[in-house]
């Protein structure tokens, strides 16, 4: 990811232990929500690595009491939509390899019975396949509102639009996935 | 006959973004109307079905990710900020601060007689007049006499000065 990199200040111990608590905390979710945003681990490593080092820049301006989540998200926000107008396309899609997801042979987070496994399976793979035939903000709109459960007041902040846009995108990107998990299916 | 809900309503209601009273309505609609409820809980399924999927691919961030994030934060070049940041840090800015006093204190001191000779050559010249008026001749033996033709008996101390740069460079010149 051709992120521009500006110089960096050496860590005082207090900004030292912000970030490492930032990592421990919200490492694993922000390299989720950027790996959804993008589905190419390479592109989600660098998204996650540039998002921290700007909370590393600017962690005096994080409000203890905010919610760091979604400044977080933000951040991986603007990131993503800088590096799509820098491309003018779309991400890579790969193979997962080393870190492959619970599905590939890993952990389950959730115990499950064999029948919610198979109909769960069913549906995962047109799901993952029409999640990608969205467009990156209806992508994103989703994975906000359904996954992570923000209120429109959040997602508008996140992403930078109006309480409108967000409604309006999320009803789109909405009908437009079922439709083609639909067509997925049926064929 | 009941108008049915749209779906954006639906959307809306089940992401809890209405108004309460809007609220209250969608919930009293769908406890009567089938048709709505089902649209409603193909809605709902669409969610959990998200949900599940991002589930089953949540994955760990990559073991390498943090240690990459400071390797790349402690291998980077300081900003100039920073480096100035780094010279005015009391560790470093008061015995730097502190060479500089003592450096100016007895460098001026040392200084001090080379500061003078201005002073001297000018007392220098003034004694070197006054004695040139009273004994017009006696140092310019080796000055040519057309360089004499415009010497004054009282000298001052600026012309002096003169005679000295001439007579010099005549000596120089010949020998």
């Amino acid at each position: 990811m051709g992120v521009p990199r500006k110089p960096i200040e050496p860590p005082t111990p207090e900004q030292a232990a912000f970030l490492e608590q930032a990592i421990e905390q919200y490492g694993k979710a922000t390299y989720n929500f950027a790996y959804r945003l993008t589905h190419n681990e390479a592109d989600a490593r660098d998204l996650t690595q540039e998002a921290f080092i700007r909370v590393y820049r600017a962690w005096r301006s994080f409000q203890p009491g905010t919610s760091f989540l979604s400044w977080i998200y933000r951040i991986v926000t603007n990131l993503y939509r800088d590096e799509l107008r820098r491309k003018k396309g779309r991400y890579q899609e790969e193979i997962p390899e080393d870190n492959a997801p619970a599905s590939a042979g890993g952990e389950r987070p959730l115990a499950t019975s064999p029948i919610e496994d198979y109909v769960e399976s069913q549906l995962s793979e047109p799901l993952a396949r029409s999640l990608q035939q969205l467009s990156p903000e209806q992508r994103q709109v989703i994975m906000l509102a359904d996954i992570e459960e923000y209120s429109y007041q959040e997602i508008a902040e996140i992403m930078g639009c109006s309480i409108g846009t967000v409604r309006s995108r999320l009803h789109r990107a909405r009908a437009l996935l079922r439709r083609l998990v639909q067509r997925q299916q049926q064929s | 006959m009941m108008q049915h809900l749209q779906t954006e309503t639906l959307v809306d209601y089940m992401h809890g973004s209405l108004t309460p009273q809007e609220d209250a309505a969608v919930y009293a609609h769908l406890e009567a109307c089938e048709t709505c409820r089902k649209e409603f809980e193909a809605e709902a399924a669409l969610t959990e079905a998200l949900r599940s999927y991002a589930a089953r691919e949540e994955r760990e961030m990559p073991a390498t990710l943090k240690a990459e994030i400071w390797s790349r934060i402690r291998s980077a070049d300081p900003s100039p900020w920073s480096r100035l940041r780094g010279w005015l840090r009391p560790a470093v800015a008061v015995p730097v601060a502190a060479a500089i006093a003592i450096a100016a204190y007895f460098g001026t001191a040392y200084l001090g007689p080379q500061g003078a000779p201005s002073i001297e050559a000018a007392y220098y010249l003034q004694d070197h007049a006054a004695l040139n008026s009273t004994v017009p001749f006696s140092d310019r033996s080796s000055i040519s006499p057309i360089n004499l033709d415009n010497t004054n008996s009282v000298d001052t101390t600026q012309q002096t000065a003169v005679r000295v740069e001439t007579a010099t460079y005549t000596a120089d010149a010949n020998p």
